[in-house]
């Protein structure tokens, strides 16, 4: 097979240049979306586990809604399909004035995707706490609220750390579909790189290595993170 | 709201059928092989000599850190240059989704295994079974049972991966979409439609999931 | 050249034979037969198949019919060269197999040898030449901008500090950002994967311009435009793009059996037919600098 190796092409400019805007455009994505994922999710989830069937009703719908639809085709319709329908003169600003719009797109689209993925495990965390805490609660005489802000929020937000923590790996990882609808992110770099020089191994090696790196500095900060707030005396590594 | 035009979709109907058969058979063939692979991780991963089950993890790990559109974008380019020869993309895509999917389905496993009672495996060892039996016929079949509503989920979400083939081109549901959207410029009903094909799949293979759930917790 | 197992006269008279049949039915005559060296060759042989790379949407070039057909000018110009290689091979019922490609992956799949023969919209640039071997050049065009047609846009100038969609990875995108550059355009590029989608934006007023190879905006404004003319192709020619055919880089006999069933159609008139066939119901007549590329790479056999 015919293959012209040339690893230096990575450190040259502007190619260099290339990668580290793409570093940078991939945590800006999957950080932003991670926002949005967190208020979202937190939400949803805390929604779905009220005594009111309405709330849970909303929470289901949301959950069942961004589930059940590939990440790749929420972005198509959130960057194509959604700007159509919205109306008039906010259709109009969103397509004409909006800077960036790819960018924001596909935080909106990653946010939400991400958000009924934390649902999930937001309401399995407080699920897992029991009844009897609750239960607990209301015969202190605490609100609906008081019980969540006082008791369950706290518990649970202990337990959702470990599947939080690879939801925000996911949340990386899946910010490389934005290349799909034109942000450059590292996916998007490393293949543009390719487009201009056909060094495609080397770019695809550089953006791999990169993204097991980041995954690495997430689990640490996590990891650093559950230390902090573990109660001694549990199950959890104190 | 502009006019929307549906005939172009119903038009391409048969052709979208077609993508949308692609789509099941990949999903199928990497749903049996990641799940064979995924077990063979998860045995090697906890019974294995050390360093050995590190290879293990290493491989869990490493393939759970890259993004899959990664993963495709490898093996779609790369696998022919190292090989030698050329794999077409069904071919390429299958290997990508069976390594990737088995470093998830490897966990899946462990954790089931993991959840079977020690005393199971003493027994299977007492009476004279070797490891390999033990496996075989005692922990693996719990362990399978077990988690096959967390499999199945998981198969789910292979399914809504599978659509990430749209950036090799291989001609499952979503590049279909993409083509015909393309050729007739209408994006717009072709992505809703596609939309509300991939839901109506996945909502209702979730709530067959949770059914069985239920049945499993009740039986 | 080897002879192989023909004598000299033998030679001359099919030589002789091959210029009477050329005449009368353009069929080129090969003189090698069998596989030889070319690498290509003998892993279409064992494969029992060729494996053209064609785009899904580059309408009349290389695309996807209605019957799901894979067709266009570039297609048919490469089936050319697949007859070429059946009568080379001796096998009149070598199959074809098509593979998709699109603008950032034609080339690592050219490349890396699963494609065999390329037939899209492919610029023949010396730097991708680095990399794969290019046929004889069978359309000429250049960047140009799609914008609406009740726009005062008239050139690349007019677009200071505005919204311009191009395809990424495309000879366009590289343009665009060169004339960025030089000229402090301050142009936003907005990055699309295929033709329809840089004109839905154009269409939408989510972009204000959409470069692209002149030709094929012109052929999208006049078939797809919905309403009909509300498109328009402006602006000069940004780019110079010769569009080739793409195949494996280092298998000098292939290269050489391309370049001879090029040749053959550009001299026999078969790729003007050809072209008429693709461009005329659209309107495009074909244009001087073509005519003289087709003549002037009609290499005598």
């Amino acid at each position: 097979m015919q293959y012209r190796w040339n690893w230096s092409i990575l450190f040259v400019e502007p190619y260099f240049g290339w990668l580290l805007a793409g570093v940078t455009w991939t945590l800006l994505v999957a950080g932003a979306a991670w926002i949005i994922a967190l208020a979202i999710g937190c939400t949803v989830g805390v929604l779905s586990t009220l005594p009111s069937r309405t709330a849970r009703l909303i929470a289901t719908a949301y959950v069942d809604l961004f589930r059940n639809i590939p990440l790749l085709l929420q972005l198509f319709l959130w960057y194509f399909v959604l700007p159509e329908l919205l109306p008039g003169s906010f259709g109009l600003w969103i397509k004409r004035d909006l800077p960036m719009p790819e960018y924001w797109f596909s935080v909106a689209g990653l946010g939400c995707f991400t958000a009924a993925r934390v649902a999930e495990q937001v309401r399995a965390g407080i699920e897992s706490i029991g009844a009897g805490q609750r239960m607990a609660a209301a015969a202190m005489g605490f609100t609906v609220a008081q019980a969540y802000r006082y008791i369950l929020l706290p518990l649970a937000a202990r337990n959702v750390l470990p599947p939080l923590t690879s939801e925000a790996l996911n949340i990386i990882k899946n910010s490389s579909l934005a290349l799909t609808i034109g942000v450059l992110e590292l996916t998007g770099q490393s293949r543009q790189i390719e487009a201009s020089t056909f060094q495609g191994i080397e770019a695809l090696t550089a953006a791999t290595v990169i993204y097991v790196m980041l995954t690495l500095c997430v689990i640490v900060v996590m990891r650093a993170v559950e230390r902090r707030v573990s109660i001694p005396g549990t199950l959890g590594r104190g | 709201m502009r006019n929307l035009d549906w005939s172009a979709v119903v038009h391409a109907l048969p052709f979208l059928w077609q993508g949308l058969q692609t789509s099941f058979v990949l999903v199928a063939l990497a749903m049996a092989g990641g799940i064979l692979l995924g077990t063979m991780i998860a045995v090697v991963r906890l019974s294995a000599p050390r360093p050995v089950a590190a290879l293990a993890a290493g491989y869990v790990n490493g393939l759970r850190s890259i993004p899959l559109i990664m993963v495709i974008f490898w093996f779609y380019l790369l696998v022919p240059l190292f090989i030698g020869r050329p794999v077409g993309a069904f071919t390429s895509a299958l290997i990508a989704f069976t390594l990737f999917e088995a470093a998830y389905y490897a966990e899946i496993m462990r954790a089931g295994i993991n959840g079977i009672s020690r005393g199971q495996m003493a027994a299977a060892l007492a009476i004279g079974m070797t490891g390999m039996q033990a496996y075989r016929y005692v922990v693996l079949p719990q362990a399978l049972r077990r988690m096959a509503p967390i499999l199945l989920t998981q198969s789910i979400a292979l399914f809504q991966d599978s659509s990430l083939v749209y950036v090799i081109g291989l001609h499952d549901f979503m590049t279909s979409i993409g083509i015909v959207a393309n050729r007739e410029a209408r994006l717009i009903e072709f992505y809703l439609f596609a939309a509300l094909v991939y839901f109506a799949i996945c909502f209702s293979a979730s709530r067959a999931v949770k059914r069985l759930q239920h049945r499993m917790l009740t039986a | 050249m080897r002879l192989g197992k023909f004598g000299i006269a033998t030679m001359a008279s099919i030589a002789m034979i091959a210029c009477l049949v050329t005449a009368a039915s353009a069929e080129p005559l090969p003189v090698q037969q069998g596989p030889g060296n070319s690498v290509i060759l003998k892993r279409i042989l064992e494969r029992g198949a060729i494996n053209i790379g064609h785009r899904e949407a580059s309408v009349p070039f290389s695309y996807i019919s209605d019957e799901q057909k894979v067709e266009g000018y570039s297609v048919d110009l490469c089936i050319k060269v697949v007859d070429a290689v059946r009568q080379r091979l001796n096998k009149p019922d070598l199959k074809v197999t098509f593979t998709p490609i699109n603008v950032t992956n034609r080339i690592p799949l050219v490349a890396n040898g699963t494609i065999d023969l390329e037939c899209g919209t492919t610029s023949n640039f010396l730097t991708r030449q680095e990399q794969v071997e290019f046929s004889p050049i069978f359309y000429v065009t250049g960047t140009q901008l799609l914008v609406k047609a009740a726009s005062a846009t008239r050139e690349i100038e007019d677009l200071k500090g505005r919204r311009v969609a191009a395809l990424q990875g495309s000879s366009n995108e590289a343009a665009i950002r060169k004339l960025n550059d030089e000229k402090a355009l301050g142009v936003q590029l907005v990055y699309v994967k295929d033709l329809p989608e840089g004109a839905l934006l154009v269409e939408n007023d989510r972009v204000d311009a959409f470069v692209a190879d002149g030709v094929q905006i012109k052929v999208y404004a006049a078939t797809k435009a919905k309403p009909a003319g509300s498109l328009a192709v402006v602006g000069r020619l940004l780019t110079y793009d010769p569009y080739s055919a793409m195949m494996q880089r280092g298998d000098q006999d292939f290269a050489l059996l391309v370049r001879g069933a090029f040749a053959d159609a550009f001299r026999s008139g078969e790729a003007e037919k050809t072209y008429a066939r693709w461009f005329d119901p659209l309107g495009l007549k074909i244009e001087g600098e073509l005519l003289a590329a087709f003549r002037v790479q009609a290499l005598p056999r």
